[in-house]
């Protein structure tokens, strides 16, 4: 029977930059795929969704036509799990896809996707990988200002981890829980248990998951006025970071904007303004991240604002805010959140200069 | 309740922050509502310019190549990586708002002065290098940090499917001000907007999001948008002291006190020096595909033959290129031969003169043929063309016995453009005229 699509020319492609590729080659990938999907051959739906999965997957493509392909590859291969039966995979895919839709902001999508998946793995008695699909629907929680339902998954992660050093992932995304109450302390605590849990573990991606802690530590002693050592914090997680050139871009511009709030903070307003542009550039490379750009903007205003340009900090607020809406998630908790920081900041250090 | 009381506050917030950026907005403008004419010859003096020869190295785009490449797809893309693909001659921009100054530099000094002009508009027929100078433009402005965004949209997008005559689906560029004020937003990162958002809710967005940034907004041949003159209106309110914009347009018709049309002028007649620098550049560049070029640079001393060519072409740069790679293999004499027409009439002559010679050429020439319908519709559809890949297109042909012969003719007869001279096997391209000729010749 004659191939329903030409496997050479895909296969050929797989093997391309695809940030390299024109538009047409990326459109002949999508025809493919409607043309399987047509047929119902899920199989090979399946075998094209391996064959452009690493190459999406390390190359975190976000943008214009390469997002469209992401988008239709991933979902068409959820699809062609369910229908061949294929729980495992299904599972999988689907806590993929969910992390991708956490990365770009739409978390509510996100959420449905790690629900789905950890039922999935659970049926199939995988119950560490069921819990970990799970546990990510906290992030997605936080993310959507519900902090109360995020500490209610994260509590019942702990429990089911108690002597597991993966743990350290729960207590993070607690510390960032508690950091949105105001507990500064607190926060301080979780994350050193953290960090201490992850330096203990052997990981293979430990590197990256101390650069992670050491970025919100950074942004707490930072807040509790701690400079040297938030700027100890935001060092190593540079450092390590570095370790891994083209890769964690993501990760490293989210340090750098933390490491920029905090020299605001300091006054040293020029040096994070170019710190702020120089992410922009860096994550503006694999397409759009609205879920950092808003951060960035909210930066940008506070720190126009700091330096006295009123109407370039209204314009900046503006944006941030533009993009919270369509991403539908709630102002008005920002701006709650935002006070709970800062004025948690400032009692602390008023009751250490006390 | 609390659900109903949050989404009032989420609806005042909305209205607080409009209102805070309306009046940052009006502030901001009549800070700064000076005329770019009032201050011209003030800006000249204390604008930071580039030397001319500034952009004249091709962009090692990296990992920019992807968004440069979705924002003005592969051909404007991979002009901003060439090198060397504009010569500056001397009396070619016109540009009276320059005054005595280089005009090239006078361009890149008002694109950096707060008060500068904010529209430059390159206006001029084809043929005359709109493009590569807005390219050379752009590279410039990126390579000294001049700006810090980069955006647009190139027009090019929406050509027609040389295979169909249809427009093509795969690459719709925009289609309307809606859509193409949407893909303006999601450069800068500004995307899921509902579908149905109109261009004038984007744009203040758009204003906010650039606020504190240095962006160039590049649109290349604007005369082929259906709603040009809309497009241009609509982007003027973009325009600020840090966001300017180049555009190519072969319609010159542009009355704003902020913009200023630079026009490029053909090589005059009688201008021989500047005639003889150009074929020099072009001899030097393209020499490598057509090894008979060479030859002529001894023939460069004749004034006579200079002005006749002057004479033939009306001075159009690529005019001037086409014909003087046909002297080299037919010698000056080839010029009595060419009729008197415009230039644009010319051109169609020219390449249907040289296509037909093809087909006179047995296997060889047919195979050229073939070559240049590959390139035609490969190149359109933004994909890199090494020799190597003209070489499997004639083996698959069964022709790959005549493949030398075919492309020494296409060197000879034809303006090849390598993109990437320095690489084993070069990135090849042909001009859009000569793609538009090939597309119509296979067609008839």
């Amino acid at each position: 029977m004659a191939s329903l699509v030409n496997w050479d020319e895909l296969e050929k492609l797989s093997q391309q930059d695809l940030r390299e590729v024109p538009e047409a080659d990326i459109q002949k990938i999508l025809n493919a795929l409607r043309v399987l999907r047509e047929q119902q051959a899920w199989q090979d739906v399946l075998k094209l969704q391996e064959m452009f999965s690493s190459m999406m997957l390390t190359q975190k493509l976000t943008l214009g036509h390469l997002r469209t392909l992401r988008d239709a590859l991933e979902e068409n291969a959820i699809e062609a799990t369910r229908a061949l039966g294929l729980k495992d995979v299904e599972a999988r895919y689907l806590h993929d896809r969910g992390q991708f839709l956490h990365q770009v902001g739409s978390h509510d999508k996100a959420i449905q996707a790690f629900d789905r998946s950890s039922q999935l793995y659970s049926e199939l008695g995988e119950s560490f990988r069921a819990l970990e699909s799970y546990y990510m629907t906290a992030l997605c929680y936080r993310a959507l200002n519900q902090g109360a339902k995020a500490e209610e998954v994260l509590n019942h992660v702990l429990s089911e981890v108690k002597d597991n050093p993966w743990r350290a992932h729960p207590l993070e995304v607690l510390a960032w829980i508690e950091l949105d109450k105001g507990n500064l302390p607190e926060v301080e605590q979780l994350l050193r248990e953290s960090l201490q849990l992850h330096r203990a573990s052997n990981a293979q991606n430990k590197d990256i998951m101390i650069a992670q802690v050491q970025a919100d530590l950074g942004e707490v002693l930072g807040l509790m006025r701690r400079y040297d050592e938030g700027t100890k914090s935001f060092q190593e997680s540079i450092e390590l970071l570095a370790r891994y050139p083209d890769q964690y871009d993501r990760l490293r511009a989210r340090t750098i904007i933390k490491s920029a709030e905090m020299l605001s903070d300091m006054g040293r307003n020029a040096e994070a303004l170019r710190m702020l542009r120089d992410v922009e550039k860096l994550i503006s490379q694999y397409g759009a991240y609205s879920d950092l750009l808003w951060r960035i903007e909210l930066d940008l205003a506070r720190i126009y604002w700091r330096m006295r340009d009123t109407y370039t900090a209204a314009l900046k607020l503006r944006v941030a805010f533009g993009i919270r809406r369509r991403l539908g998630l709630s102002n008005w908790q920002l701006i709650q959140q935002q006070v709970t920081r800062l004025s948690a900041g400032r009692k602390f250090t008023k009751k250490h200069e006390r | 309740m609390i659900g109903i009381i949050e989404a009032l506050i989420e609806i005042a917030i909305k209205i607080i922050s409009e209102v805070l950026a309306k009046i940052a907005g009006i502030a901001a403008e009549r800070a700064l509502s000076t005329t770019p004419q009032e201050t011209t010859t003030a800006t000249r003096q204390g604008a930071q310019t580039y030397a001319a020869t500034c952009g004249d190295d091709g962009l090692d785009l990296k990992r920019q190549r992807l968004f440069f490449s979705v924002t003005f797809g592969n051909y404007f893309a991979s002009l901003l990586e060439s090198s060397n693909t504009y010569l500056e001659m001397r009396g070619q921009i016109h540009c009276p708002a320059a005054g005595k100054s280089n005009p090239l530099e006078w361009i890149y000094g008002t694109l950096n002065d707060a008060q500068g002009f904010r529209i430059i508009a390159i206006a001029a027929g084809g043929g005359m290098g709109k493009t590569t100078l807005a390219a050379k433009i752009v590279r410039c402005l990126y390579q000294q940090n001049a700006v810090d965004l980069i955006l647009g949209d190139s027009a090019k997008r929406v050509e027609i499917d040389p295979a169909t005559g249809k427009p093509r689906p795969l690459q719709p560029g925009f289609k309307d001000l809606d859509s193409f004020y949407q893909r303006l937003a999601a450069q800068t990162g500004l995307t899921d907007y509902p579908s149905k958002t109109r261009w004038r809710t984007v744009i203040p967005d758009l204003r906010a999001r650039l606020a504190g940034q240095r962006a160039l907004i590049v649109l290349d041949n604007l005369d082929t948008v259906a709603q040009g003159s809309e497009l241009l209106g609509s982007l003027q309110e973009l325009t600020n002291r840090d966001v300017r914009i180049l555009l190519t347009t072969r319609d010159a018709n542009i009355s704003d006190r902020r913009a200023v049309v630079v026009n490029l002028n053909p090589i005059a007649r009688g201008n021989i020096p500047l005639a003889r620098s150009f074929i020099t550049w072009h001899i030097t560049r393209y020499q490598s595909q057509n090894l008979r070029l060479a030859d002529l640079m001894d023939s460069l001393d004749d004034k006579k033959l200079i002005d006749q060519l002057l004479a033939k072409t009306g001075g159009v740069p690529l005019m001037i290129q086409v014909v003087v790679s046909k002297i080299a293999t037919e010698k000056w004499g080839y010029l009595n031969q060419l009729p008197d027409l415009l230039p644009k009439e010319l051109l169609d002559f020219l390449y249907k003169e040289r296509w037909d010679e093809l087909s006179a050429r047995g296997e060889a020439g047919q195979l050229a043929q073939d070559l240049l319908w590959y390139l035609a519709t490969i190149q359109y559809e933004g994909r890199k063309i090494t020799s190597e890949a003209l070489r499997e297109e004639a083996r698959l042909r069964g022709k790959e016995t005549s493949f030398s012969d075919a492309m020494r003719m296409l060197g000879e007869n034809f303006l090849l453009i390598d993109r990437e001279p320095q690489s084993q096997y070069g990135n090849l391209a042909i001009f859009p005229s000569l793609r538009e000729f090939v597309v119509n010749a296979r067609r008839a």
